[in-house]
């Protein structure tokens, strides 16, 4: 063997310093231009984040201004009847004393949230207590008054160009100097719908909506693309057939995700007849949508299991249904609840599809119910990015940030659940 | 002396062997009659006609790719699970033919067991491990029962004194040697009637194999095993018969000793002093 | 077999085991030879070489049994490649005895040169002594030829060569007899004799042990057949001759 070893192998390999010296070269190239593509990456991601948060931050903090109410007996009951509205101007009008004309008036009624009436009616209704006295209570200022407050409301600016006039301005220095002006914890972005003033807006509904949409889409789609999955991979006989099925799953997964919403609109609200704009019609336009992703995911979990258990399996005796139901699907579930997770995530951030099917509806109710009327966060975020108001700029902002922390949240959720079912083998 | 015996005895298919005091009568348990295998168009094995006689251990061996092992997985229907495989012939256990329609292919496991050529214990606890089988075929009715089973399988694999203090632990933690006596014991606990073991323990060190061809020894006196190898030392030790494969066809099959001091067919003696691959 | 062993040293192993007993087969035979030379021509200083070139076969006995003793261990022979190893092993101890037995004559010749002994007396048994030798000699040459060959019918012939040695030898044993009967002064000289033709034909025994050990490497069993017995000095009884008339005893 070693006597017609050819010429260029017997002169062995070349180790020569230029050699060694080019590769070293392009080794550390290559590795710096994979950090600087993680980098800039990374660096745009960090942009990305910045501008939302910085622009939305502002959202969690509402300005409140503090008038003093006086719940006489003859006001206040019985709460059905009573003008709360007309309480929250008289108290209002007490601090002023001196704003006499109408139109002063409902320009020094601006400067306070019109829904001030409400919140005099429920807190009464907490604290049935308050009856008969006189208390100082916090109320929400106007959108107008929380943008001056958070220095969005230029003072330098001609009257005109503002949207607070001079007079409005000089009401608002002396609540502030009584030291009537306060920022407090926005509760109300978490525990209010939708509404038109930016000041009682809150994104409940929409999380609301989406929480029950998904878990629709969740019902739907994990049976089903775990059942599919396990046919075609375990089961279902290797021919031109399965091939054909493998190939339309796969282009499925590629369709681009507003061709569901017609779908849904064609067949589910035109021919079956569900509720339009209802988290059971997103979720099944949501879950068709999904279940490509899933029975891919989910195949590949099923493949990732070596196939020595199931010879294992199979050599004990046991049928092809106590194999798979025994032995492989417990290995494979975490690959398969991750997946299905990550499909969670990316059906939680789709809005096209639930556009088609009228979920870009204004509602102002927190849905009940899965036939209740609702919209999802990524709609509630388009609809308020398209609102005019000044303030909507920051809680839309705000609404994304809860939409990415949700989503971070089901990732984490999705490595954990990992992490606790794997099983090595 | 031999003829006489036969002639006395006068069953079909019954031989008297006189060195082996632990089985006297040997009785044919399994038969294959001209079994051949295809994959697609390509024949992998034809015209292969073996007897396996109870009690007994008979080794395939050959070189790579000669299709013992594809023999191996036709006697309990493992080629079942391959696309596209094809088998014809005749194989009887216990003269039922096993491949006909009126056969599960689960009972025909449960009575001929196999172990692996690696080892491959379930990702469950050890206890889990052995108890599979007796569940799944509802061999135990209690606890008290799975244990009896658990303590008898290991111990006649020779594991139970390294494993008895650790029965929850994953079965996948042993080390190579344990884990394959789990399999063996895991195969056993089933009480099948046939033990089919391909290569196993060409993954394993000297000692360990030593160990386990021990194992194999005595569970001779329960079983009959059929053990495919590399290693012709092994068969030579284990073996009571031995059959030598080429090329997809049977070319000998007789008593260890003989095949092994003096073979009747040429190839086999030059695959055995190492003439050809 | 024609083919070689995939691993190439293997076979080279088994060649210089060949080598080796057939380099101890060529030393028996010519100690034989050079043995019964000496005997002729009562060459004592040529006796005294044979004895102590003898230890070169012993030597060489020794170096075979180590050397089959590590090619089992290191090369776990099987069929043909176990049978041939363990026949080398036989092959070696039964040189060793023929080398043995050619020494004991050298011995003798020495002792036998001592006595005076009458020509004519001694000329036809020696020659049948070297006649049974010859025989001997071929019957090495061609056992060893066999076995480098693998040839059984050569060692079978071999075989069968060994009744001439034996029928020789019954007849050189009567003769001597009654020589021995003859005359008292030649006890002595004759029975050193009679011991030289025995270390002869039990060469030739050996010899035809290690044709049957042939015979088995090639066919992995011994040969059928008994071994032809033409030795039937056992049983040899010689009468006196008649006294002459005139005896004392009367």
């Amino acid at each position: 063997m070693t006597d017609n070893m050819p010429r260029s192998i017997q002169s062995g390999p070349d180790l020569s310093a230029a050699r060694i010296a080019r590769r070293n070269r392009s080794e550390r190239w290559f590795r710096q231009l994979g950090i600087l593509a993680i980098g800039s990456a990374l660096l745009m991601l960090a942009v990305l984040m910045t501008s939302i948060t910085s622009k939305g931050y502002s959202a969690f903090w509402q300005t409140q201004i503090a008038i003093n109410v006086n719940f006489a007996s003859s006001d206040v009951l019985p709460t059905e009847k009573v003008n709360f509205r007309g309480l929250a101007r008289r108290s209002i009008r007490a601090l002023f004393p001196d704003v006499k004309s109408r139109r002063d008036k409902r320009a020094l009624y601006k400067l306070f949230s019109n829904g001030i009436g409400y919140e005099l009616r429920d807190a009464i209704q907490r604290d049935p207590s308050l009856l008969g006295q006189s208390k100082r209570i916090w109320v929400k200022a106007s959108a107008d008054t929380d943008m001056l407050v958070k220095g969005f409301i230029e003072r330098a600016v001609k009257q005109s160009d503002r949207r607070l006039s001079d007079k409005q301005l000089t009401w608002f220095d002396r609540l502030e100097k009584d030291g009537r002006i306060a920022k407090r914890f926005n509760l109300t972005f978490f525990t209010q719908a939708d509404s038109r003033e930016p000041e009682q807006a809150g994104i409940l509904g929409a999380l609301i909506g989406s929480i029950l949409t998904l878990s629709v889409t969740l019902l739907l789609v994990f049976p089903v693309g775990v059942a599919a999955a396990i046919y075609l991979e375990e089961f279902a006989p290797k021919n031109r057939w399965s091939d054909v099925i493998e190939v339309n799953i796969n282009n499925l997964a590629a369709v681009p995700s507003i061709v569901f919403g017609l779908l849904g609109l064609a067949v589910l609200l035109n021919w079956v007849g569900l509720p339009r704009s209802t988290p059971i019609a997103g979720g099944v336009v949501l879950a068709l949508m999904t279940l490509p992703t899933i029975i891919i995911s989910s195949r590949s979990a099923l493949k990732a299991v070596p196939p020595s258990i199931r010879e294992a399996a199979i050599g004990m005796g046991a049928s092809p249904l106590q194999t798979v139901s025994h032995h492989v699907l417990p290995l494979a579930m975490p690959g398969m609840m991750t997946g299905a997770i990550i499909g969670m995530a990316q059906a939680l951030g789709e809005t096209a599809p639930l556009l088609m099917i009228g979920m870009v509806a204004f509602i102002v109710d927190v849905p009940g119910g899965f036939t209740d009327a609702a919209t999802v966060l990524p709609v509630q975020i388009f609809l308020w990015a398209d609102a005019p108001e000044r303030a909507f700029v920051e809680k839309t902002s705000a609404a994304i940030m809860v939409l990415v922390a949700f989503l971070i949240a089901m990732n984490l959720f999705a490595i954990l659940m990992r992490k606790k079912f794997e099983r090595r083998w | 002396m031999k003829n006489e015996m036969n002639e006395l005895c006068s069953v079909e298919g019954a031989e008297y062997f006189e060195v082996e005091d632990r089985a006297p009568l040997a009785e044919v348990k399994l038969f294959a009659r001209d079994v051949g295998v295809k994959y697609g168009e390509n024949e992998a094995l034809k015209n292969v006609s073996i007897d396996f006689m109870e009690h007994q251990v008979i080794s395939l061996i050959g070189p790579s790719g000669c299709g013992k092992s594809t023999f191996l997985r036709c006697l309990n229907r493992m080629n079942d699970t391959i696309e596209g495989c094809r088998v014809t012939g005749e194989i009887r256990l216990d003269g039922k033919d096993i491949y006909s329609k009126a056969t599960d292919p689960v009972e025909i496991r449960a009575r001929i067991g196999m172990v692996f050529q690696k080892p491959n214990p379930f990702p469950k606890s050890i206890y889990e491990n052995i108890c599979y089988g007796p569940r799944i075929h509802g061999m135990a009715n209690s606890k008290a029962d799975y244990d009896d089973i658990v303590e008898w399988s290991l111990t006649s694999a020779g594991l139970w004194d390294e494993v008895k203090d650790r029965l929850n632990e994953p079965g996948t933690g042993l080390s190579g040697g344990q884990q394959q006596r789990l399999c063996i014991a895991r195969a056993i606990a089933v009480h099948p009637e046939v033990i089919l073991m391909d290569e196993p323990c060409s993954a394993l060190d000297p000692i360990v194999t030593a160990k386990i061809e021990e194992l194999i020894d005595e569970l001779r006196e329960r079983f009959t095993i059929t053990i495919v190898t590399h290693s012709m030392q092994q068969a030579a030790r284990i073996s009571q018969s031995t059959a030598f494969f080429h090329l997809g066809e049977l070319v000998e099959e007789g008593k260890t000793d003989d095949i092994f001091t003096k073979p009747g067919d040429e190839r086999t003696e030059a695959y055995i002093t190492g003439r050809i691959g | 077999m024609d083919k070689d062993h995939i691993v190439k040293s293997y076979d080279e192993d088994l060649r210089r085991l060949e080598n080796m007993i057939a380099e101890m087969g060529g030393l028996a035979e010519v100690q034989l030879a050079e043995a019964i030379e000496a005997l002729v021509r009562f060459d004592t200083d040529a006796a005294k070489e044979i004895v102590k070139k003898d230890k070169k076969i012993d030597a060489l006995e020794m170096e075979i049994d180590d050397f089959i003793v590590k090619l089992i261990a290191l090369r776990q022979p099987l069929a043909e490649d176990l049978r041939s190893v363990i026949t080398g092993l036989k092959i070696s101890s039964n040189l060793e005895r023929i080398g043995d037995y050619s020494k004991n004559i050298a011995k003798r010749t020495t002792t036998l040169s001592q006595s005076s002994m009458m020509p004519t007396l001694v000329k036809g048994p020696i020659g049948t002594i070297s006649r049974m030798a010859r025989i001997v000699q071929e019957m090495i040459n061609n056992v060893l030829d066999a076995y480098i060959a693998r040839d059984a019918d050569k060692a079978d012939d071999v075989r069968a060569k060994d009744e001439e040695v034996d029928q020789l030898h019954s007849s050189l044993f009567r003769e001597l007899l009654t020589y021995m009967m003859e005359e008292p002064r030649n006890i002595t000289p004759c029975t050193h004799l009679l011991f030289v033709a025995k270390n002869v034909e039990r060469m030739g025994d050996h010899v035809t042990g290690i044709a049957e050990q042939v015979h088995f490497m090639v066919h992995g069993q011994l040969p059928d057949e008994e071994r032809i017995k033409g030795d039937s000095t056992s049983t040899m009884m010689v009468e006196p001759p008649e006294l002459p008339i005139g005896d004392a005893s009367e």
